[in-house]
């Protein structure tokens, strides 16, 4: 009898053992200090308040080995309650019903609120039958880096963060010389920008959320091509590199937040761009849309077969939804909360420009509607191949000397075959 | 028996081949996760399933404890039989098939060959059509992806193409096995069926051959019956007859005899005469006591009061007086233990024969000797009558030769000096018949 009690009261100490996934190192691949101090100041504050349970995780998986972990896991029956997913394997984890759907969840709990969240954070974790199955649990959208001292040179004031790709391309236009003579320019306006950052600045999108259409053809996204066309032939076919950038020779490229939260500060500066002054603005807007980009989410969520559902919920929340958490990812991460309240508050603020020198003038204020208009990539099986499918066929037609609108609905054409094959 | 044993044998290899079955495919649904892990390719086997599979443990405990149950279940119907097995069976295989994620079906063919035996007629029909169902809705193809389920052909993609190659053709061939093995328990059984039918039919023919042999015999039986019944009517009539020649025509003799001799005596000496009617008037009361005993008892009188020998030598004696003739009595057998019937038929055979001696031979000297030998009796009658050359058998003779004949004795006549009359008597002595 009390064996049994015994064997009983062990089986539920170790049913109160909770198992997190969790990704080591930045999965932007920004460099960084201490990668387990906000998860460890979250497990401790969930350890805290909830007596009895115990928060384990396997460390020192790079972001490289996490998937092949993760599903690894899943297929051995072992996997974490909550986990780390990864943009990409959203769908296929997702596919496999890998995922416990969360709107029940959220709609039940009082604490949870989904305007609590930036649009596009959340819709992140919104799979291709409209349902919840994650939460972001760390954002970072894509800014414009802007070489000040360049400009400076050529007498061109920054721009604000209102700004339009009209103006973009006439200082891209003004920037863009051959300073050596030598036949070919040497100087460029921009780096890195693609006809998929300029879609995303008109309001369009490639693919419907159901992701049966193609949308190449419709107008937004035909004037977002055109004018990557018309970006390029700037260049007259220049193989501009990244060496150039880091030169100097460069004036804009669209760039991460987190490498801004990275190299922008103390010791990081020093390392990189140290030869010139240069700031981040939002990206410029076409004329059918925000000054938005694509939103890069890392998400949490929760097993579809965990045995303490209700467990794993709470330290979901921890995780995504608790100021204390959310805050840290200023002070000891490089990304951005998907929560409003955490990245709009005077302490995020504070922390932002503590962190970045005085001459800088990012609009600290821009970053809050940067994720406000911040528009999430579609989820849907086979998102990721028609993306590629998407990037070589929209290269191809941009290159073609053709009609640009008959060349884009070819290629839609060929995308929805592929889509409904 | 025979039939039966091979019956037997191909269910449990049956049996034997689905287990092994379910058990490869457990095998390899719990084993390629293992295997894929280890070779840092799960995430490749992961993005070609449509589901997460269930974990290792349970993917191989499930259906091989489900398989073990249904093994339980077969065992304990073998040992008693239930009528649940026909629902707990069938069931058991779904679950079976279902942990299977419907790969295999051949488990439902075991289930038949195991239940449709025990079952006759309309509900045999029934269970046939509902299992046949059965076959039918897990063999589609499209329920496991409906179902989401992760199937054996996602598991075997995983592999290279020899592994894969070897994987499917072992499971082709564990497939065709089952429907081999199952069409030939069919066949035998259904051909263990006619020889059965077939054995009942000519054994109801023979029975129903029999039968008529059995009522033709019964009305030749009856036929026999009424004959007998006519024979032994005859018979009475006939012993009738002969007692009444023996008694009445015996009596009736003497007093002819002894009336004759009255005649002639009454003018010699009318004293004589009156004691000639006596003796007459005595043989005439002694022939109607024969009469009234003939018809009552049936036994000659002298014989129900006195032995044989006694009985004889009264019945000589008698005939001495109420005739002119000399009768002598030789008896050399004594103790002879007769029966009732024997000891009539001497007593008649001898009466008879000086009757016909007296009547017919108007003998005056009659010799009669009886003997017993070697369980044989021989009683001879000599006259010195007029005998006859061919004697026609009267009435008295073919009576004593129908008595002897019941006895299983012989009758000789010889006429030519005298006239002799010679019967022979088969003892019993005192045998029980």
């Amino acid at each position: 009898m009390l064996g049994c009690v015994g064997a009983v009261s062990h089986y539920a100490a170790h049913a109160q053992v909770l198992r997190l996934g969790f990704v080591t190192g930045s999965y932007w691949n920004a460099p960084m200090g201490d990668c387990y101090t906000v998860i460890d100041a979250a497990i401790t504050r969930f350890e805290q308040s909830h007596p009895g349970v115990k928060v384990e995780y396997t460390s020192g998986i790079l972001k490289r080995d996490y998937s092949e972990w993760l599903v690894g896991q899943f297929l051995l029956g072992q996997e974490p309650d909550v986990f780390m997913v990864l943009p990409e394997d959203f769908e296929m984890l997702y596919g496999l019903g890998a995922l416990k759907p969360l709107d029940g969840l959220i709609a039940r709990d009082d604490t949870v609120l989904p305007d609590d969240f930036y649009p596009a954070a959340l819709s992140s974790g919104v799979a291709e039958d409209r349902a919840q199955y994650a939460l972001p649990y760390e954002c970072v959208p894509t800014l414009m880096f802007v070489n000040k001292s360049l400009l400076e040179a050529e007498g061109i004031s920054v721009p604000d963060s209102n700004w339009t790709w009209a103006q973009f391309y006439e200082i891209c236009a003004a920037i863009t010389r051959d300073l050596d003579a030598d036949g070919t320019p040497d100087q460029f306006g921009s780096y890195g920008y693609t006809w998929r950052d300029a879609l995303a600045a008109n309001g369009g999108a490639l693919f419907s959320e159901d992701g049966t259409h193609c949308l190449l053809a419709e107008p937004k996204a035909t004037q977002a091509v055109a004018f990557a066309q018309q970006l390029a032939a700037l260049y007259q076919g220049c193989e501009i590199t990244a060496k150039d950038f880091d030169q100097g020779h460069v004036a804009f490229r669209p760039f991460l937040f987190s490498d801004y939260r990275t190299y922008q500060p103390y010791p990081w500066r020093i390392k990189r761009y140290s030869g010139f002054e240069w700031d981040c603005i939002p990206m410029p807007r076409g004329p059918s849309g925000f000054n938005s980009s694509e939103l890069s989410a890392m998400l949490a969520g929760i097993s579809s077969r965990t045995s303490q559902p209700a467990l794993a919920w709470a330290l979901l929340k921890e995780l995504t939804c608790t100021n204390e958490t959310q805050a840290m990812l200023f002070t000891d991460s490089h990304g951005v909360s998907a929560l409003r309240r955490v990245t709009q508050s005077g302490q995020t603020r504070q922390v932002l420009r503590q962190d970045t020198p005085g001459s800088s003038r990012l609009a600290l204020e821009a970053l809050s509607s940067t994720m406000e208009q911040a528009i999430a990539a579609p989820h849907f099986q086979s998102a990721g191949q028609a993306n590629l499918l998407a990037d070589s066929l929209v290269e191809v037609a941009i290159t073609d000397e053709q009609n640009l609108d008959l060349q884009l609905l070819r290629v839609q054409r060929e995308l929805e075959n592929f889509l409904n094959r | 028996m025979g039939s039966n044993h091979t019956l037997a044998f191909f269910r449990r290899l049956m049996f034997g081949l689905n287990m092994i079955v379910c058990s490869f495919l457990a095998g390899i649904y719990a084993f390629t996760p293992y295997f894929a892990v280890q070779q840092s390719e799960g995430l490749r086997f992961a993005q070609q399933l449509n589901a997460l599979p269930d974990k290792p443990w349970l993917l191989f405990g499930v259906p091989v404890g489900l398989c073990a149950l249904f093994a339980a279940s077969v065992f304990f119907r073998r040992q008693q039989h239930c009528h649940a097995a026909y629902f707990v069976e069938p069931l058991l295989c779904l679950f079976v098939i279902y942990a299977l994620h419907l790969d295999y079906n051949g488990l439902l063919l075991v289930a038949v060959v195991d239940l449709a035996d025990g079952l006759r007629g309309r509900r045999r029909i029934m269970f046939l059509g509902a299992m046949a169902f059965l076959y039918l809705v897990t063999s589609m193809d499209i329920l496991p992806s409906r179902l989401r389920m992760v199937t054996i052909a996602n598991y075997f993609a995983f592999y290279n193409t020899h592994a894969r190659l070897f994987f499917q053709n072992i499971l082709g061939l564990f497939t065709a096995l089952n429907l081999i093995f199952f069409l030939i328990y069919m066949v035998l059984l259904v051909g263990q069926r006619t020889e059965e039918n077939a054995a009942t039919r000519q054994l109801n023919a023979e029975l129903a051959a029999v039968n008529g042999q059995l009522v033709q015999l019964n009305e030749r039986l009856k036929t026999y019956a009424a004959e007998s019944e006519r024979m032994a009517e005859t018979r009475e009539r006939n012993r009738l007859a002969r007692e009444i020649h023996d008694t009445l025509g015996h009596t009736l003799t003497g007093i002819t005899a002894g009336a004759d001799a009255c005649i002639t005596m009454m003018e010699v000496s009318p004293e004589m005469a009156k004691k000639q009617m006596e003796r007459i008037a005595t043989a005439a009361r002694q022939g109607m006591n024969e009469v009234r005993r003939s018809v009552s008892a049936l036994r000659p009188d002298a014989l129900e009061r006195l032995h044989l020998p006694e009985a004889l030598r009264q019945l000589c004696e008698e005939m001495q007086q109420t005739s002119r003739a000399s009768v002598n009595l030789q008896l050399e057998a004594h103790q002879l233990r007769l029966s009732a019937d024997e000891e009539d038929a001497v007593y008649r055979i001898v009466q008879e024969s000086v009757t016909n001696a007296i009547r017919h031979g108007q003998a005056s000297e009659i010799w009669i000797t009886i003997t017993a030998a070697s369980r044989m009796m021989s009683i001879v009658v000599q006259d010195n009558g007029i005998g006859c050359k061919t004697p026609k058998p009267g009435f008295g003779l073919r009576h004593m030769q129908e008595r002897l004949h019941l006895l299983g004795g012989t009758l000789q006549t010889n006429g030519e000096n005298g006239f002799r009359i010679e019967a022979k008597l088969p003892l019993r002595w005192g045998d029980t018949i």
